[in-house]
């Protein structure tokens, strides 16, 4: 009988011990769900490390890897054709989803492409820009959805002769603009734009 | 098995299971999200309080305000385990301040409703927390206009020189106005101004000598 009390508090100790480790293998770690479209070789890099080594390889949209919670991790990915590669922090959220911004050289396409429809929206607004500013470059951003243009003075110097920008959006197959064409852009005078936005337009060029 | 040995074998088995469940039961604890402690403690709500800070007992992954009472506005953030909501403006004694929130971590998701109302609350009885906060009053004003150390400031150079201005009636920041400058010299002070890492997006810049030759009613 001494016997099998013995062996009860061992299989009860035993019982303990894996117990503890499981619940501080679930505390300790935190699942990261990747969800990934228009990309290939997602992977999860350690960071904050000499070597950076691959913490996991995501094989496919929606897998979840458990990783330590006290290391800090970044997914790295390879955008598919047209679309841009790029790296992701995982910071706080435990459900990262990769959707890659357009590529550089699609975008020079898109803006060869939209540009006659763009300057047509601005001189629509404001006839004396074709004609006081050259509309022939600009940027682009979240998938052509936005369009900051560069309006370059092509008259005389002058104290006015400054360049201006112009925000425009795509809405329905049209450009809209969203902001007056000015030196800066600023979320006082526009605060239905998103700041990043703006901030994006007056660091573009 | 006499009866001495099986009175025996429950008392350990029942040894066993106490102390499993007493670890569960303590470790169920940091695996469930709760709130750990608000500030400001109770329902009141001094009058000088500017933000109210939820704190939970995990690292929170989002969180947000589902509902508010009418009329108050806020921003919001989260901080580790907090979420820090910041009222736009503080608000007068006998205001009703209620608020849904809802957080979620790793671990789960927790929707609480927290109910204030505004009253004067003398500095010593307020928060340890606010009271660095407004003693650092001085910092706040920094926030506000990040350039006030370095203004005004004259780049002859550039040209170009930068103050703040008149604000309009009713408006709550000063505009930064930017004077004596050719287009040249606005780059330049655009440039300076980021220099100081400050984003000029956020900034209600305006030009003394300089008409829009596209906005302005008389050239368009």
């Amino acid at each position: 009988m001494k016997k099998h009390g013995i062996i009860y508090a061992i299989v009860g100790f035993v019982a303990v011990i894996v117990g503890i480790g499981i619940l501080n293998y679930f505390a300790s770690t935190t699942a990261y769900t990747i969800t990934f479209i228009h990309t290939s070789s997602v992977k999860i890099i350690q960071m904050k490390t000499a070597d950076n080594p691959v913490a996991a390889i995501i094989n496919k949209s929606g897998d979840t890897v458990r990783l330590s919670s006290n290391l800090s991790y970044m997914v790295s990915y390879i955008g598919s054709a047209g679309y841009a590669s790029g790296t992701v922090v995982l910071a706080k959220e435990s459900n990262v989803s990769i959707d890659p911004d357009f590529s550089e050289e699609k975008y020079t396409a898109l803006i060869t492409q939209e540009l006659p429809s763009i300057r047509a929206a601005i001189t629509e607004r404001y006839p004396k820009a074709g004609e006081l500013f050259t509309i022939d470059q600009g940027a682009m951003r979240e998938k052509g959805l936005w369009f900051v243009a560069d309006l370059v003075y092509n008259g005389e110097y002058s104290l006015n002769s400054d360049n201006l920008r112009v925000l425009l959006k795509q809405e329905n197959g049209h450009w809209s603009l969203m902001t007056e064409p000015d030196i800066i852009l600023t979320t006082i005078h526009y605060p239905r734009v998103p700041v990043a936005i703006l901030s994006w337009a007056n660091s573009a060029f | 098995m006499d009866i001495y040995q099986r009175r025996r074998v429950w008392a350990i088995s029942l040894g066993v299971v106490l102390i499993i469940s007493l670890i569960v039961l303590y470790t169920w604890n940091s695996f469930v999200l709760n709130i750990t402690s608000v500030d400001p403690a109770g329902n009141t709500l001094p009058t000088a309080q500017q933000t109210i800070t939820v704190r939970y007992n995990q690292k929170l992954v989002d969180a947000k305000v589902t509902s508010v009472s009418q009329g108050i506005t806020y921003t919001s953030s989260v901080k580790d385990d907090s979420f820090i909501i910041k009222l736009g403006e503080l608000v007068n004694v006998g205001t009703k301040v209620d608020l849904t929130i809802s957080a979620t971590s790793t671990q789960g998701n927790l929707q609480s409703t927290l109910s204030f109302t505004a009253a004067y609350v003398p500095l010593e009885n307020m928060s340890e927390a606010q009271q660095t906060l407004l003693a650092n009053d001085s910092a706040g004003f920094d926030k506000g206009y990040p350039l006030a150390g370095n203004i005004p400031h004259i780049d002859i150079s550039g040209p170009y020189s930068i103050d703040y201005g008149d604000g309009a009636p009713g408006a709550t920041a000063l505009p930064l106005v930017i004077s004596d400058s050719t287009p040249h010299g606005r780059i330049a002070a655009i440039e300076w101004i980021r220099s100081q890492g400050v984003d000029p997006t956020t900034i209600d810049i305006r030009y003394d000598e300089y008409v829009n030759p596209l906005t302005s009613g008389a050239s368009q």
